[in-house]
Order: C-alpha cells, then structure tokens, then sequence
C-alpha cells in the first residue's frame, strides 16, 4: 500500500523549520499528514505494546494497538511472548473481541476459522489451525502454514517492558533506544532498584480525547512549562503525596521545576525527558508517616545498589520514548500511549505500574493517588485534556492553520551532555529543544527516508557541533578582551 | 477409555480425523463419525492430541461404565 497519489505531494519536512524555532499547525490537524504517519511512522517505529506482567501464563493474552492495527500480545505454552495481528486472514473479522483473557485459540466468530497459540498443535503459535469443513470447503488442499494470524517480525522485552516492530529492517531495540534506555530502566526497575521489579498495577484506563496525538508525546517529552498555569488547581488541592499544600508528585517546594541542576535530556532519536540522569529527586514525604518509611527505605537501597555501579540516581522523567510511548518513573508511575484514531482524535492508555513485592498498604495507597492523579476522572489528567482538545480545536480553522507554533524557547542555548547523540536544556522550566528534536525524528520517518537514511541521518547530533562552536567563540571573545 | 462425540458442537474442521484415523472419520456432510468408540492404553495419548486439537472441543473421551 502507498500513499493516496491524488494528493499533493509535500514533505513534512518543509513544515517543519527547527533554526527558527517554527512549526505548522498542518501536522496537528491534516488529514493527509496523518495517513502519512500511519503509513510511513508507526509500521516502521518501534511501538510499546503492552507489558509482559499481563500475560504471565500460557495462553494469556491482552489486547492493543500498533498505530492503526489492532494486535494481541500472547504467550504461548512455552512461555514465549508473540505479537499477532488480530485480524483473521479470512473476512478480516477481529479474531478477538476481549481486553484480556486466557485461551490456547482465537475461533474466528465469522467463519470459525481457528488460530492457536498451542506450540504442540501448531508449528508457530498465531498458525491456522483448523477450518470448519475443512474437506467440503477446500476439498482438504487449504495451506494452513500460509494463513496463519500475520506475526509481528520483531518483538522485544526489556525487563517486562513489551515492545514491537513491524519492520525487519528496523534498528535493533536497543540501537533504536540508545542511552535513553536509562529512563526506561528507571520506569521498569522497582523503587528500591530491583531490577525489572515491577508490574500492572490493575487494569488499563483508556480514554479518548480531540486532539491530536502529538500533544499528548510533546508534553511528556519536555514540556515543564505548562505545570506552573495548567496545574494550578490541582497543586491549589493538594492531590499529592504530601497532601494539602504540599506538591503533586511529591517534590520539596526547591525541587522539580524549580530547583537548580535540573535539565531536560534531549536525544537525535526523537526521546525526551523532562530531567537529567545527575538530577537527584528523593521520594517524597508523605502525609503518612510509615509510607515514608517505606520509601525512604527504598531510596536508600537503591541509592547504595546505583552508586555501587556507577550509575546516576535521576532520570525518572516525564519522557517520551519515540514517538508515543510516553511515562513517568517516579510519582505516578505511570506509562501513557498515545494511539492515533485521527488528526483530531486520539485514544489515550494509560497503565500504572506497581513494585512487584510491595505490600498491601502501599498498594492501596498508590492505588488512590493514581485515581485521583491519572485517567479521565484524574484531575492532573483533565487539566491536561482540556487544553489539547481546546488547541486542536482552534488550531483547525482556515486562518488560523495560515500561522504555525512557536517553539523557540532555548534556541541556540543546548548544552552539552555526557549521553550519547544528546543535548541538555539550558533551564529547567523553559526550553523547547527536546520538541524541536523530536519533530525533526518526526519528519525524517513520515518522509519515509529508508532505515539506512535514518539511521545515517542519526548518526551525528550536530546540535553538538553548535555548542562547541559557541563555546570556542566566546572563549575566543573572552581572549580578545583580555 | 471409550471416545464420545457432540454432532451439534462439530464444525467439521478435520483435525481429529488428520490426526488420529483409528476413532475418527467424517461423514459425507463432512461432520465427525466416531469409526472406534474403544481407545486403549497405547492409543491413549493420540487419541488425546485429536481431542484437544478440536477448537469447539466437540469430542471428548469418558469412562467406560
Ligand atoms: S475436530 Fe472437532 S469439529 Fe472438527 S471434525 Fe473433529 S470433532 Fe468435528
Ligand atoms: S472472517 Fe474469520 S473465518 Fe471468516
Ligand atoms: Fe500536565
């Protein structure tokens, strides 16, 4: 399948202008963009699906969305994790109707074409297995190997974390990651360091908003400067741990945004983060004493087990991992997707996550924070929604779409990072240069440039280059006033 | 062990017949005849894999009484 031709053929890249810090409001509200991001981004990005603590026994399975398709993230008899398009290869009917569930076989309720996930009846699990009347129907001479349930080619779990592909010419996960995968380990790692020590907390909450999906990545990847306006109410209330008059993910009043050393991380890749790896962030104090027990405990053991290895203490977001996994690693814990339905319209999942062995009282205290933080009826949440359904809207008219975005905070103001291909915000609140990078990834995939392009394309950061020229030039300015 | 069958349940997908033809056949509408009600220790296990191969689990074996 390709493009529509009928269509005027333009390259984002040209609504895209990152020297000057300009974007155009068609890529947030054009339907042609957005088939073109259908077709040339998520089929070939790699793409949370889900997490393996869903699935944990054979023939569990759980249902989600890669860009435009639905798709079933299962485990076999064996305990392998597979990726199936849930879409039978007869009428296309969706083989499975269910969020979640337990089955060794997906029965078509079209035609009652069956798929098995059972290695011991079929040679790969998601293979046709049966077919009503097989001998009537076919007269015996159906393929049953070539019409199985279509495989995602490339699936990867990191700690627990399920991700796929659908290009086997896509980078490797990790490549496809790169130091960004410190984020990651943040989110999946449980609070005292364990590694890959957690696990859903509950079910998924999803929802759908106006808005395009974008806004949803982009304020994830970096964008600190909308907390101090769009969440006033909800710091007015005091939702976090803390309680009243008291921040709502937990910071002392010098922390967060407005505390000195922080930066925001910015990758060639397209990731983000809100936070840098050597800005350290304690958990919080909480209106309960012995939940600040507990988690002071678990900062303590992590901090000793992370400083034994050599490794950094922050980095726990918000983030965005390229190009709509979006999360945070710390209060909440929380991973967000953002599923593109259409230009306007996207389906938001979110699912929490929880330490595997943490007990029951800290458990259901999460459990309320997360209500009252996360979700549609979650006030952060609302406040957030409200204005992506509101800039949408108003973005679409004819004039308006004639004016594109600002996002020239920090141009010309990175600073270096010790992290491969990445760059820093010179300020903790302003700085819209992990934006301007992710749009940039944005366009080089929705051109369609070829895995190669890409990856050769990623290969340099010059923004790198920039610093170091503006620092030999103000050490030479620095030399000539001397 | 003796096999039994549920014709309202069979959907004639065939696999019990492809893998095991000493209990199972279908017939001219393409649905299941049970050729060999008798199953014995040897036989025990194919006779098993055909019957969980069944996607609408419309064979099964039961005790002989
Ligand atoms: S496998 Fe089941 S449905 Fe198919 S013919 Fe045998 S009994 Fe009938
Ligand atoms: S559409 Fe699935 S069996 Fe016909
Ligand atoms: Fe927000």
């Amino acid at each position: 399948m390709t493009i529509d031709q009928s269509l005027p053929s333009q390259r984002v890249s040209d609504l895209i202008d990152i020297t000057a810090g300009e974007i155009s409001r068609e890529i947030f509200v054009d339907e042609a963009i957005h088939k073109q991001e259908l077709e040339n981004l998520f089929p070939r990005a790699w793409l949370f699906v889900g997490h393996a603590s869903q699935v944990p026994n054979p023939g569990d399975y759980f249902s989600s969305w890669m860009g435009s398709d639905p798709v079933l993230l299962t485990r076999d008899d064996r305990g392998e994790i597979y990726v199936l398009l849930n879409s039978c290869r007869h009428r296309g009917m969706k083989v499975c109707r269910y969020d979640e569930g337990n089955t060794m076989q997906f029965t078509c309720p079209y035609h009652a074409w069956s798929y098995s996930i059972d290695g011991s009846l079929v040679d790969v699990p998601g293979d046709l297995h049966g077919v009503p009347h097989l001998k009537s129907a076919y007269q015996g001479q159906l393929e049953k190997a070539k019409w199985g349930l279509v495989r995602c080619p490339r699936v990867h779990n990191y700690k627990g974390l399920v991700f796929a592909t659908w290009d086997e010419q896509a980078p490797d996960f990790l490549d496809y990651v790169g130091d960004f995968h410190w984020w990651l380990d943040n989110l999946a790692d449980a609070f005292d360091g364990t590694e890959g020590g957690t696990e859903v907390f509950h079910g998924v909450l999803k929802w759908r908003i106006k808005s395009n999906w974008k806004f949803v990545s982009e304020n994830f990847l970096g964008d600190t400067y909308h907390g101090a306006s769009t969440h006033a109410s909800v710091e007015a209330v005091g939702i976090g741990p803390g309680g009243k008059g008291k921040r709502r993910h937990g910071e002392r009043q010098n922390q967060g945004g407005f505390s000195k050393g922080r930066m925001k991380t910015s990758f060639r890749l397209g990731h983000g983060a809100s936070d840098n790896l050597d800005y350290e962030l304690p958990y919080p104090e909480f209106a309960e004493p012995e939940l600040t027990e507990y988690f002071e405990h678990a900062w303590n053991k992590r901090a000793e087990k992370l400083r034994a290895e050599g490794r950094p203490l922050g980095g726990r977001g918000p983030a965005t991992m390229f190009p709509n996994m979006s999360f945070a690693a710390g209060f909440p814990r929380s991973i967000l997707v953002a599923h593109p339905i259409s230009p306007t319209e996207t389906e938001v999942w979110r699912w929490f996550l929880v330490d595997k062995d943490a007990p029951d009282f800290v458990r259901e205290w999460l459990r309320q924070y997360y209500m009252r933080y996360g979700g549609p009826a979650g006030m952060t949440e609302q406040d957030d929604m409200e204005n992506w359904d509101y800039a949408t809207n108003a973005s679409r008219g004819v004039v308006a779409r004639r004016y594109p975005y600002n996002y020239q905070q920090g141009l010309d103001r990175e600073q270096p990072s010790e992290l491969d291909r990445a760059v820093h915000s010179d300020h903790a609140i302003a700085g819209e240069v992990n934006a301007r990078a992710f749009y940039r990834r944005w366009a080089e995939y929705v051109d369609n440039l070829s895995q190669q392009e890409l990856t050769e394309r990623a290969q340099v950061d010059e923004r790198i280059d920039r610093i170091k020229e503006r620092q030999a030039k103000s050490a030479a300015e620095l030399e000539g006033q001397a | 062990m003796r096999v039994a069958s549920d014709l309202a349940k069979c959907q004639g997908y065939g696999n019990c017949v492809a893998i095991d033809e000493r209990h199972f056949d279908l017939d001219d509408d393409g649905l299941v005849v049970v050729r060999e009600e008798h199953v014995t220790q040897e036989e025990r296990d194919t006779a098993d894999e055909a019957i969980r191969s069944c996607p609408v689990a419309a064979i099964w074996l039961e005790d002989v009484r």
